[in-house]
């Protein structure tokens, strides 16, 4: 029995240094397209361990060319099932940005993805945002920028509530003062209109209800119109939305074309 | 014709006392019933010309009036006296409610008003530059009024749906026919030209409960007028007046669509009958910053209209202290979502 304990104890030690060491060797950045300087992977590692650590979730990019033949879609959900990554445990929180060279300029694919609390917090529309964000430098071959662009925006988008958009007019300051201006300036308007008194008849008070009806009364349809207008797709060339991995891990997404 | 109101105790002036709604006399605290009020304490002085001035049956001295005046004090000796003549004939009101808010109460009331005026300057506050406030009874026109109206109108309903690539906005269109019966019991008119029409209709509405049959002892002891504008001359005011009511009540009828837009609206308005009545009403006459303000208290219910002055610095401070409120409220709950600071 002491001899078991003894055992047990050791192995939760042993493991206690282990785990740290494992998480020091995360990696974030899988170029594979080798688009990046061995400088800037090197900063970029740095900032995503730092990213991550800050946000409790996996901030990955992965580039591939025409030397594998997948999609970016189905290649970064191999990825999630062969990798296993995730900021708390394997297959855990994780928002990866996928760049496919395998087309020219202009016909090169992104595909931002979230999984788990990504998926929360890097929902479809958050996920179409940071596309539509980084296609400018994207386009210009400034994949570095990108990259650090691709951070700053899910750390920003991981602090904000999934309610509202984190980018829209609801967290602004001139909307605020602007409503806080506008409901003042109305409460007080009123208050300054109705200081004379206010008129407290209303339609009912000299209503003699008894001798008040409708005698008669008719409804009759005339015609009907119909006008119809096509779904708008939505901008940026983004398609799909979301899906599944082949391991059953469910997923937020949106692309785009640089 | 000048009429005084004798105590049959000690032969002092009576006047209407609005707590308890009788004749009381204020030398020795007698009260006498309105209804059973005997006629030999009615004593009445008959004018050879019925002319503007009136000699007051205690003093003697000159009791002088306008033209509208239907009751009034002697300046001198304070009697409450009504003038008859200009209350008989077509002068004659139908019904009256007294008075239920004594002058204290309604001192007291104006200046518990004052006390809570938000906008008003410091100074106004304190209400203690009251000139003067009377008790009047105003002259109105009330009006049962029947209306038959026929109402012609296109409704929409309006149903959205998707369906493939599309996005569908149905739209039916019905023709709505309403003929309605809408009556009004005693709408309310000022007929008299000195008050202002806005500040009377403010104090509308009253307790038509005590609307009481016109008898000339609820008049004593305060001012009373005659009307200046007879019924017919006012029934387009009163038709004005129920418009806006008679358009609640039609919407009210057509129900259950998107919209509607109205094609006809024939009303035609019959006068059922009207009553001359007189309504109490408390004049308030304020001094501040040398100008005189107005107000009105209904002597029935205790409601006071009137514009009162507007300080600019607290208007200022309320719409400060409001919107900062608000924005603060408003950044934090943005912060809570996840916004930053600034």
């Amino acid at each position: 029995m002491r001899k078991y304990l003894i055992t047990v104890s050791s192995l939760l030690l042993i493991s206690l240094f282990i785990i740290p060491g494992v998480f020091a060797e995360k990696q974030y950045i899988y170029d594979d397209a080798n688009i990046f300087t061995d400088n800037e992977q090197t900063d970029l590692e740095q900032r995503a361990a730092e990213y991550s650590e800050e946000n409790e979730i996996d901030i990955l990019i992965l580039t591939k060319n025409a030397s594998d033949g997948r999609d970016i879609k189905p290649y970064i959900q191999d990825f999630y099932d062969d990798m296993k990554p995730g900021y708390n445990q394997e297959y855990g929180d994780t928002v990866i940005l996928g760049l496919d060279f395998t087309g020219g300029p202009g016909d090169r694919d992104l595909y931002v993805a979230g999984f788990y609390e990504g998926e929360k917090y890097v929902n479809n529309d958050r996920a179409q945002q940071i596309v539509d964000q980084l296609i400018p430098d994207l386009s210009a071959d400034n994949y570095y920028d990108a990259g650090l662009l691709f951070f700053e925006k899910v750390d920003q988008y991981m602090g904000v509530s999934p309610l509202v958009n984190p980018d829209g007019f609801l967290l602004q300051t001139w909307f605020h003062l602007l409503v806080a201006v506008i409901i003042g300036g109305a409460i007080v308007g009123s208050m300054i209109f109705n200081m004379g008194g206010r008129v407290t008849v209303n339609a009912s008070t000299y209503l003699d209800t008894d001798n008040t009806r409708v005698k008669s009364k008719s409804d009759r349809f005339l015609r009907k119109s119909v006008t119809r207008t096509k779904i708008q797709k939505s901008s940026g060339g983004g398609r799909g939305g979301g899906g599944m991995t082949r391991g059953g891990h469910s997923h937020s997404g949106a692309r785009g074309k640089f | 014709m000048l009429v005084h109101y004798k105590c049959p105790n000690c032969g002092a002036d009576m006047g209407f006392d609005s707590a308890s709604g009788h004749l009381a006399c204020d030398s020795c605290g007698h009260e006498e019933h309105i209804d059973t009020f005997d006629d030999v304490n009615i004593t009445q002085s008959f004018e050879e010309d019925e002319a503007k001035e009136y000699h007051c049956e205690n003093c003697g001295a000159v009791v002088l009036t306008d033209a509208d005046t239907t009751a009034t004090s002697c300046s001198f000796c304070g009697a409450g006296v009504v003038l008859a003549d200009r209350l008989s004939g077509d002068l004659a009101p139908a019904k009256v409610i007294p008075f239920t808010i004594s002058k204290e109460e309604a001192m007291q009331a104006f200046k518990k008003w004052c006390k809570n005026g938000r906008l008003t300057p410091k100074g106004f506050m304190t209400a203690d530059r009251v000139k003067n406030i009377t008790g009047m009874y105003v002259p109105f026109w009330m009006y049962d009024l029947v209306n038959d109206v026929d109402v012609k109108a296109t409704g929409t309903k309006v149903r959205k749906y998707r369906r493939g690539d599309y996005n569908y906005t149905e739209t039916k269109y019905y023709q709505v026919y309403r003929d309605i019966d809408i009556s009004y019991l005693k709408v309310p008119v000022d007929a008299s030209e000195k008050m202002n029409d806005e500040l009377m209709d403010k104090l509308e509405p009253y307790d038509y409960n005590r609307l009481e049959g016109f008898k000339t002892p609820y008049l004593a002891g305060y001012l009373a007028e005659k009307y200046n504008y007879t019924d017919d001359e006012l029934y387009d005011r009163v038709k004005a007046k129920i418009q806006g009511f008679m358009d609640t009540y039609i919407a009210s009828t057509i129900q259950g669509y998107n919209s509607v837009s109205y094609q006809q609206k024939n009303i035609r308005t019959k006068k059922k009958k009207s009553y001359y009545v007189l309504l109490p009403v408390w004049m308030v006459y304020y001094d501040f910053d040398q100008q005189e303000h107005t107000f009105a208290m209904n002597g029935q219910t205790g409601k006071i209209v009137g514009k009162p002055p507007l300080s600019y610095s607290k208007a200022a401070a309320w719409f400060f202290g409001i919107s900062s409120g608000l924005f603060v409220l408003f950044k934090t709950i943005a912060i809570m979502l996840g916004g930053d600071i600034l």
